[in-house]
């Protein structure tokens, strides 16, 4: 019953340099639960390179204070991932 | 135990009281002595044998700022001693007798309770009881006197008391006059003890020696605080519908206690 | 029997390298670790004294403008900031070219602390292990502080006393926990001393509670305290009411508040106290009282040695308290560590989570890698001793 009353959703499509990265960041960002999943869902996948993060929430503030934490995570993993990964 | 601290208690006490050092608690050093302060002749037991005297000295830390520790000591031993005879007087309260007491110097002469346990087990508190018995935990006897336990802190709560530091090693065991083999529970050590009718101060009383039996006899705490809890209910359920509602009020704060010590967030 | 020799380090070297992330307030510490895998380490008790070398403890404080306390928000975005340089800077420095080949374990703090700093680093870790190829180990930050203490000074089996900004507990060892026998029943000591020192409006930087300590120091009139309450409870002590009372005491020093008789003398209208005084007065109350407790658990469990760890511990005054209790005491020994092992750093992370990991405690699914706020320090099952 819950996911019918979350119909503000957002897509985002986040490219990294490989498929492996693209599948470590959603690998990272699976793991820790939502607070409120009554209000707000999220779901990560892989296409090619890039990280797809779907979204669904029941209004635009809850959705806009979620994606930016999810946000704020990416952006150390894609950091991470630039300066960190292993020198081939 | 330092030489100083030794020596100043000689001094205070003068060579004429021999004294052998039993233990030293976080506050207090611990003497026994055959010496009786006022009687004019040593007292004997039915055996014939002297009668050993407990005298517990409060020495001056020096950790701690003089004007403090003078005030602590003067009033820890004072109220102490106060505490000793009032509970003294209580049906069914079992406390050491009070011989004297001398607040600025920190120092009370008190009768002496309990025994050596046997296999070498130490002296008969209830942790060295307790750590005795670790081979058979839930056996009658230990049953019996955690059940007797729960009952003097019940007595004392009820009378409107709290200890302030509960814990095994604060609880001390001695033979009951007849042959059995039941012991006879004394609450020692009222340094930090106060009277009060908040039911604060009695729910954590209760917190206190739960957490005590918990990280000093983590493997059967459970059963034990059971058993503790069982005999200091018993305690007020004899006092009719007016003696529930109290332990009512005091089990509801010893568990809100509990969970504010769990529940508070514990930022590094 | 303890063996702590079962996991091999990698690449089949003859040491452990781990890397530690600390992150659970306003500190983001990475340090790097190396241990040698010596035979005395296959039996018996000795994770007390695993030769550990250090090679590099990077620490990044976040600092506020005075009168003003750290924010989850804040705090959690300066970590985001700053945590891939400081691991880079920490790996540099501990000339680690190939983490995959050099790298045994991968150390991060699971709790308890702040959740948005403690998530913030998380990630980070979790990201390092699977771009490496190397495990994880989630560590309480509290066990951290002990084992990285028991390291540095040696000390076998101490009554640890941990005060810092979020905790204040006493804890002895025993069948493989660290049990907690005494600790706050309200605010945390470094709670306690940030906040007052935020009433002062005195800078945060090093540390509010160093500040403190310097003023403190500076107490002209070291003969007279101003009293406040004494309130130990057996081995809890309670210190929010003192907190209180000092806080008003000092705005209405600030205030000017003439009818205060004890700040103010009634014929002259001068000032009877300084800040000073009050930050003496604060720290002789409350330290006593922590070293009260300390010795009622020391008596309890029959130790002779002290460890003091957290934040709170490097403060001199409260370790020569403490030394001077334990001179007191048959054989008594404090041990206390300077400020770059207890104030939260990443090299003790490493340390609690080597021991952890040598064990074959590591995570298995990054399902286990969730921090939290709340883990008690008895939680952690301690399986590296005896």
């Amino acid at each position: 019953m819950a996911s019918s009353s979350l119909d503000h959703t957002l897509t985002l499509d986040i490219p990294f340099e490989t498929e492996a990265q693209a599948s470590i960041a959603m690998r990272v960002l699976q793991p820790d639960p939502i607070l409120r999943p009554q209000d707000f869902e999220v779901t990560y996948s892989t296409r090619g390179a890039s990280l797809v993060v779907s979204v669904a929430s029941v209004d635009d503030r809850v959705l806009r204070v979620g994606v930016s934490n999810i946000i704020d995570s990416i952006k150390t993993i894609v950091e991470t991932a630039d300066e960190l990964s292993l020198q081939q | 135990m330092s030489q100083e601290i030794v020596d100043t208690v000689t001094k205070y006490l003068t060579p004429n009281i021999p004294i052998k050092q039993i233990s030293q608690g976080a506050e207090a050093v611990v003497f026994t002595s055959s010496a009786h302060p006022y009687l004019p002749t040593p007292e004997h037991d039915a055996d014939g044998k002297p009668l050993q005297y407990i005298i517990k000295y409060r020495p001056p830390k020096k950790y701690r700022h003089p004007i403090i520790d003078r005030q602590l000591t003067k009033h820890r031993t004072l109220s102490e001693a106060r505490l000793l005879s009032k509970l003294f007087l209580i049906g069914g309260i079992n406390v050491p007798k009070l011989i004297a007491t001398d607040p600025y110097n920190g120092c009370l002469w008190l009768e002496f309770l309990g025994e050596d346990l046997p296999n070498n087990s130490g002296f008969s508190n209830l942790k060295n009881f307790l750590w005795a018995n670790v081979n058979d935990p839930y056996n009658d006897v230990v049953k019996s006197t955690l059940i007797k336990v729960g009952e003097q802190i019940g007595l004392l709560h009820f009378n409107d008391f709290c200890h302030g530091d509960l814990t095994s090693s604060n609880i001390v065991l001695a033979r009951d006059d007849t042959q059995s083999n039941d012991w006879k529970v004394f609450l020692i050590d009222f340094g930090l003890g106060s009277m009060s009718k908040l039911v604060e101060d009695k729910g954590v009383d209760l917190y206190v020696l739960e957490r005590a039996i918990i990280s000093t006899h983590s493997a059967f705490s459970d059963k034990y605080n059971e058993w503790i809890i069982e005999g200091f209910s018993n305690v007020y359920n004899k006092h009719g519908k007016g003696g529930e509602t109290k332990l009512k009020e005091v089990l509801k704060r010893f568990s809100d206690v509990r969970m504010r010590g769990r529940k508070r967030t514990m930022i590094g | 029997m303890v063996n702590l020799n079962t996991v091999p380090p990698r690449n089949n070297r003859d040491y452990y390298i781990a890397i530690g992330l600390e992150g659970s307030a306003n500190k983001l510490g990475v340090g790097v670790i190396k241990c040698s895998r010596s035979a005395h380490m296959a039996s018996g008790d000795n994770s007390h004294n695993c030769d550990v070398e250090i090679l590099s403890n990077i620490r990044n404080t976040y600092v506020t403008p005075p009168g003003e306390g750290f924010l989850p928000r804040d705090t959690a975005r300066h970590h985001r900031n700053w945590c891939v340089r400081i691991i880079k800077q920490a790996l540099e420095e501990a000339e680690i070219k190939n983490p995959h080949l050099d790298i045994d374990v991968i150390c991060f703090t699971r709790g308890p602390g702040m959740g948005a700093p403690l998530h913030s680093v998380a990630i980070a870790a979790r990201t390092c292990s699977l771009l490496w190829d190397v495990p994880l180990v989630g560590v309480n930050h509290c066990v951290g502080h002990i084992e990285m203490g028991r390291e540095i000074t040696k000390a076998e089996n101490p009554v640890v006393l941990y005060v810092s900004g979020g905790n204040t507990q006493v804890i002895a060892y025993s069948e493989n926990r660290y049990r907690i026998f005494g600790e706050t029943l309200d605010v945390a000591i470094g709670n306690c001393l940030d906040r007052f020192a935020r009433t002062l409006k005195i800078p945060n930087a090093p540390s509010p509670g160093y500040n403190i300590e310097q003023l403190a120091k500076n107490c002209k009139n070291k003969d007279s305290l101003i009293e406040l309450s004494y309130t130990v409870k057996g081995m809890d002590l309670s210190m929010s009411g003192i907190l209180a009372y000092i806080d008003t005491l000092a705005k209405d020093l600030f205030r000017g508040n003439k009818k205060n008789r004890l700040l103010f003398d009634k014929e002259t209208g001068e000032p009877k106290v300084t800040v000073e005084d009050l930050c003496y007065s604060l720290q002789e109350n409350l330290f006593a009282m922590l070293v009260e407790i300390t010795e009622r658990a020391m008596a309890h469990v029959n130790a002779t040695q002290v460890l003091i760890v957290g934040g709170v511990g490097s403060n001199t005054r409260l370790q020569e308290m403490m030394g001077q209790m334990c001179k007191d005491r048959a054989n008594g020994k404090v041990h206390a560590t300077d400020e770059r092992f207890c104030i939260d750093n990443g090299v003790m992370i490493a340390q609690a989570g080597l021991l952890q990991y040598r064990m074959g405690d590591y995570v298995k699914d990054l399902s286990e890698t969730v921090v939290t706020q709340k883990f008690r320090t008895d939680e952690v099952y301690v399986s590296w001793r005896e």
